[in-house]
């Protein structure tokens, strides 16, 4: 993810007005690419719209409190989506439920493949699905995911190979055709 | 760079594709952002009066620390135990006899 601010705000300004409280700057975060992409991440982690966007009203509100004690050593997506990560956490443990999510947002105009690479892709482990929306979805880096998930950045990566192991298989031969190439 | 970085670098590519296409980023509803934003707002705000901030809240007079009450231990005067020892010593010498 490179710029992430229409105002032309580079991240270390656009951090340092976020501590400041600058209400322009919290509203451009508030709409801009970092939370737009964790409104679709979230999509594929709770059932259904109205939870999607409590945790991220929840997940913003979280920022306002956090962003004093930000030191700037991650980079912004990290501090949002580990906050994220932590209210999905809570969200499942308020609902005392440990099944995993069977519902998928099918948006309209989707076609067949895709819906068939959702269903795939709901159908993997909770974690693997997790890591793979995160690399290859949101685009965060393999050190932004270990931070965000608490782990070494080889356990990260080990993960990610686990979970494109488990995508592959469940793919099958027949799969999408842009996934032949995957070794 | 080696065959297997290659091969690695190409399969990266294919996956942000395959997500790409078939997990599209829609844009958050018009109405759910303009609330978004507005409770944004009003947290920043109740935290702002809450809280002073850039750097506000070191011009703050420092409260002064309530007078420390000192406490001492007193201690018994070194005459007092040199004659509790000699009646200690006594009482011992006298019980043997």
């Amino acid at each position: 993810m490179g710029r992430m601010s229409s105002t032309g705000w580079s991240e270390e300004e656009l951090i340092r007005r976020l501590k400041a409280n600058d209400p322009e700057a919290w509203a451009e975060f508030a709409t801009g690419e970092y939370t737009t992409r964790l409104y679709n991440y979230l999509r594929h982690k709770v059932p259904d719209y109205q939870d999607v966007e409590d945790i991220l009203q929840e997940t913003m509100k979280a920022a306002v409190q956090a962003i004093q004690t930000f030191d700037g050593k991650v980079k912004l997506s990290t501090f949002l989506f580990s906050l994220a990560n932590y209210k999905v956490a809570d969200f499942w443990r308020r609902r005392q439920e440990t099944t995993e999510l069977t519902d998928i947002h099918v948006d309209p105009g989707m076609s067949d493949e895709s819906v068939e690479f959702m269903e795939v892709l709901h159908r993997l482990r909770d974690e693997h699905r997790q890591v793979l929306l995160m690399r290859y979805y949101v685009g965060l880096g393999v050190d932004e995911i270990a931070r965000i998930l608490g782990k070494t950045y080889k356990g990260a990566e080990s993960l990610l190979s686990r979970a494109r192991a488990e995508l592959r298989s469940a793919l099958g031969p027949d799969g999408d055709s842009t996934d032949k190439e995957l070794a | 760079m080696t065959k297997m970085a290659k091969r690695q670098l190409k399969n990266e590519r294919n996956l942000h594709k395959l997500f790409a296409t078939h997990l599209p980023t829609v844009p958050m509803p018009a109405d759910f952002a303009e609330h978004l934003v507005q409770s944004v707002l009003d947290e920043v705000a109740l935290h702002t009066q809450n809280r002073p901030l850039n750097g506000e809240h070191r011009l703050l007079p420092t409260p002064k620390a309530a007078p420390r009450r000192r406490v001492s231990i007193k201690r018994p005067p070194q005459m007092m135990v040199v004659v509790l020892f000699c009646l200690y010593v006594s009482v011992l010498f006298l019980s043997n006899l």
